[in-house]
């Protein structure tokens, strides 16, 4: 295996007394989809939150490509290359489709002494935003169009498309699958499969089809703590997941 | 882009109607219209916190204030001072105040920022009011900064004065708005507007929020401070009054009424706001019950303030 692009060691957050994640140990690799389950509480939603900076880790470690990262502010964090999307929708409802990508490729590309520079003569930001755009699905969208005025599921993929633009080396997915009809969904599964060409990928999702279709490594999370970890053939066959999780379903 | 033109000139020709006033108007009317200028600046330097980036403060007075304090300190007494040097040093203790109080301020979010700021501005008035920095609770007079540049020494009798000082004051407005336009049009400017519609995406996106807030927070109190140099130039007094919340409050009033969402807006929003204050003193003595009365009319009615006026004839 090749060196991990993510690597957490004994990852822990407490909240007073309790511990929403519970030495959690990952690793995973560039070009590779970790998917996260677990019933709700079980502290993955905690656990992304202390990758993408949004949370400071009480104790442990947190490793990308071997530069210990954690407790760094998210901003730091992008900049480092972890690009994230968000379980509730995340993005800049009241500008236009163009601008949300184009803002996403600007905290990339643009350094301080060309930030005076008047925005319109910077078209080259948004044609690189509609690449990613593209990628996430939306080629064809309006780009003056509101963001708030796309269907929810085509806001998921600019998310994605916002992500993408940042051009990350490691993605968290933070169930993108989330308030998507059947339709939609089918159209994000090959998305989030394309994904992992060039990306790291940690997806917590809570569609058990769609993660045993596009995982390669899952880690299965209770109570804080992991309760199992493995390949997709070694999660599905695991009885005491069976007991705890899945048996639930 | 023809509507980002027809814009331009209708601003232009607002300023150039402004520019006609002098002509015409009494002493009376040119210093009042003198005031309405600096209040238009004090109300347009906030916008740019409340309006652009979405943060609304209730110490921007305390920069105007510590400008206005800065041109007193400066004149020596029974001297006379040019506003070349006056105006740069007042502008550059307004930035270091709003440095300081901004660095600290901009750590905390909505309700506690805006009770930080109204904390900050207070001690600033109080510094003026109860200790020797200030000169008294009731301020102080002080011979108002000239004209003179470079070794010319320019006289002007009262009339040429005030007309003087009312085109300088147009003249920096006219500056200030063109320039905060230019500015937010910048790929700074996408920045400002994405922290308005997103802060928290804005940081998952890689950008230091912080850093861009407090460059606002800086630009906004040095731009104040050129109104509370004005304030001090026109007036040749200073008193405590100034840095107190109550001026903040009355500039966010202008920014309400003017209509916060458009740069012309406060700049509409003060002009009307001090002439409703003279036509209320004209009516009846209760000036702030009248003034009260009518931006409370005027909020309900306009929502986007008088800026939006325009706006909805064109929608119909």
């Amino acid at each position: 295996m090749a060196e991990a692009l993510l690597r957490t060691v004994d990852l822990a957050r407490h909240f007073g007394g309790l511990k929403a994640v519970d030495g959690v140990s990952i690793d995973l690799a560039p070009g590779e989809i970790h998917a996260v389950i677990g019933p709700n509480g079980a502290g993955k939603s905690t656990l992304i939150n202390l990758l993408s900076g949004d949370l400071v880790p009480s104790s442990g470690s947190v490793l990308l490509a071997g530069q210990e990262i954690g407790g760094s502010p998210a901003w730091k964090l992008a900049r480092l290359g972890i690009g994230r999307s968000y379980q509730r929708v995340n993005i800049f409802k009241e500008l236009g489709v163009g601008e949300n990508v184009a803002l996403a490729v600007q905290a990339r590309m643009v350094v301080p002494r060309e930030l005076f520079a008047p925005a319109h003569r910077r078209g080259d930001l948004l044609e690189r935003g509609k690449e990613a755009l593209a990628r996430a699905g939306l080629g064809a969208v309006d780009l003056r169009r509101p963001a708030s005025a796309l269907a929810h599921g085509e806001q998921r993929q600019l998310e994605i498309a916002m992500t993408l633009a940042m051009e990350p080396r490691l993605l968290l997915l933070d169930e993108p699958l989330a308030g998507l009809g059947p339709e939609e969904s089918e159209r994000m599964v090959p998305l989030l499969r394309s994904l992992a060409a060039d990306h790291g990928v940690l997806l917590v999702e809570h569609d058990m089809d769609v993660v045993f279709t596009v995982a390669d490594r899952i880690t299965v999370m209770v109570n804080g703590r992991v309760l199992a970890q493995g390949s997709v053939e070694q999660i599905r066959s695991n009885q005491a997941v069976r007991d705890a999780y899945l048996g639930d379903s | 882009m023809t509507a980002a033109r027809n814009e331009t000139w209708a601003l232009l020709g607002g300023f150039a109607l402004l520019a006609l006033l002098p002509l015409v108007a009494t002493n009376f009317y040119v210093t009042l219209a003198s005031s309405a200028l600096v209040a238009a600046m004090l109300a347009l330097s906030l916008n740019l916190m409340v309006g652009s980036l979405g943060l609304v403060s209730l110490g921007h007075a305390a920069f105007f204030g510590a400008a206005a304090y800065t041109v007193y300190y400066l004149v020596p007494s029974g001297g006379s001072l040019s506003f070349l040097v006056t105006l740069p040093a007042a502008i550059l203790v307004a930035s270091l105040a709003s440095l300081v109080i901004g660095a600290i301020s901009l750590r905390t979010k909505g309700f506690f920022f805006l009770m930080v700021t109204l904390a900050f501005g207070q001690m600033v008035f109080f510094l003026f009011h109860d200790t020797k920095l200030g000169g008294g609770g009731d301020g102080v007079f002080f011979t108002r900064p000239g004209f003179s540049a470079f070794g010319w020494e320019i006289r002007l009798d009262r009339r040429a004065r005030g007309v003087a000082t009312y085109y300088l004051n147009l003249l920096l407005l006219a500056a200030m708005f063109f320039g905060l336009r230019a500015l937010l049009q910048t790929l700074f400017g996408r920045v400002v507007a994405g922290i308005r519609a997103n802060e928290h995406r804005m940081r998952a996106l890689g950008y230091d929020v912080y850093r861009y807030k407090l460059a606002c927070f800086v630009l906004s109190g040095a731009l104040a401070g050129i109104a509370g140099h004005m304030w001090a130039m026109q007036k040749g007094v200073v008193n405590p009054e100034l840095a107190s919340w109550h001026n903040s409050a009355e500039a966010l009033l202008m920014i309400l009424l003017g209509g916060l969402r458009s740069l012309h807006g406060p700049i509409l929003g003060a002009i009307a706001y001090t002439g409703i204050g003279e036509i209320a003193d004209l009516l009846t003595e209760r000036r702030k019950l009248v003034e009260g009365l009518i931006i409370l009319a005027a909020v309900l009615l306009l929502p986007q303030g008088i800026a939006g006026i325009r706006l909805k004839r064109g929608d119909g």
